[in-house]
């Protein structure tokens, strides 16, 4: 029981501790919060299911590590969708909201901007550390180069090619 | 006889999702006209599929022991890691950071302004309104776009709702 009970609980901890600060503090880079929301997580509901139902066996509590583990990284991975808007998200709910009259590019071209769409993803890369500003120009950063190699070695592996966007 | 080594049962997740991830590998380099988005939801029930098989060898104790929860746990981190890798993978295809990141290796330092003559929201309507359409989630009648299929429109409204419960009005 231990295997399923004390990830749940953590990770409930954790989501808890990690919306309240981001609400209190709002940073510029919410998954920075994360790490120590996670750390106090996993402490409460290790310390209360061991208290409450019973001690793991070393199979259980690598299962509740790997099950912890996995949860975070999913939250984790939907953050960014969380602090900003995504452009598809917000085309098919205005189409579903004009309903019977539909929308045209024009429509839509209105609430997708320069401003919202990519200045301010340019503001969270740089708050990100994953580019910086040098004389007015931006680069990327080693962190930034690490990332997008990170995240296009699969793509690449799958033999696609292509910009992203 | 159903394995008594309880390691077994800790690994199974992790099989499942080596089976996800090298069938949805496989899937991408033998049918490069299907989209990201269904190679992973083929290879995601391929991932299943071998959970399945695996804790097919459980069943017995599942209803008698704490194996039930386990194989829970095991199917649930099953999932967050497909959802993880979902993810990862899409991202190449969606992001705007990515392109932003893109942009920058293709064209060396750039100001804001020089970005936006590359990629501006233009550029991101275009390429959004095709997938989308291409997808079937909207649907191009006489210039006008509407609702088609839904998927894409309950994951929006889901993130929504969750944005407005972590973040409250105060976008």
């Amino acid at each position: 029981m231990f295997s399923l009970i004390a990830p749940i609980l953590g990770m409930l901890v954790s989501v808890t501790v990690h919306i309240m600060a981001w609400r209190t503090i709002r940073p510029q880079s919410p998954p920075r919060l994360l790490p120590v929301a996670a750390l106090i997580g996993g402490l409460v509901a290790t310390a209360l299911t061991c208290t409450l139902i019973a001690l793991p066996t070393k199979c259980e509590a690598v299962e509740a590590l790997l099950l912890f583990g996995a949860m975070v990284s999913a939250y984790l991975i939907s953050l960014p969708a969380l602090e900003a808007e995504s452009p598809s998200s917000l085309i098919v709910r205005y189409v579903d909201v004009q309903a019977r009259a539909g929308a045209t590019k024009d429509d839509l071209a209105t609430i997708i901007n320069d401003e919202t769409f990519i200045v301010n993803r340019i503001h969270g890369l740089e708050a990100d550390g994953l580019i910086e500003n040098s004389g007015g120009r931006l680069q990327l950063t080693p962190a930034g180069r690490t990332f997008l190699r990170g995240f296009m070695a699969y793509y690449h592996l799958a033999g696609r090619q292509g910009m992203a966007g | 006889m159903p394995p008594t080594c309880g390691w077994f049962l800790t690994a199974t997740p992790w099989i499942a999702f080596a089976c996800n991830v090298i069938s949805n590998l496989l899937i991408l380099r033998t049918r490069r006209h299907l989209s990201i988005v269904s190679s992973l939801l083929y290879s995601f029930l391929v991932g299943c599929l071998a959970f399945g098989v695996a804790a097919s060898s459980y069943w017995p104790q599942a209803f008698v022991s704490d194996t039930g929860f386990r194989l829970t746990a095991g199917f649930l981190t099953y999932a967050c890691a497909s959802y993880f890798f979902f993810h990862v993978v899409h991202i190449p295809v969606a992001s705007v950071r990515i392109r932003v990141l893109q942009e920058l290796v293709a064209h060396g330092p750039l100001t804001e302004s020089e970005i936006l003559q590359h990629y501006d929201a233009r550029s991101i309507l275009d390429i959004r309104l095709d997938r989308l359409t291409r997808s079937r989630q909207l649907r191009l009648d006489d210039g006008r776009y509407f609702t088609g299929r839904r998927r894409m429109l309950y994951v929006a409204r889901f993130f929504a709702f969750a944005k407005r419960v972590a973040l409250g009005a105060r976008k």
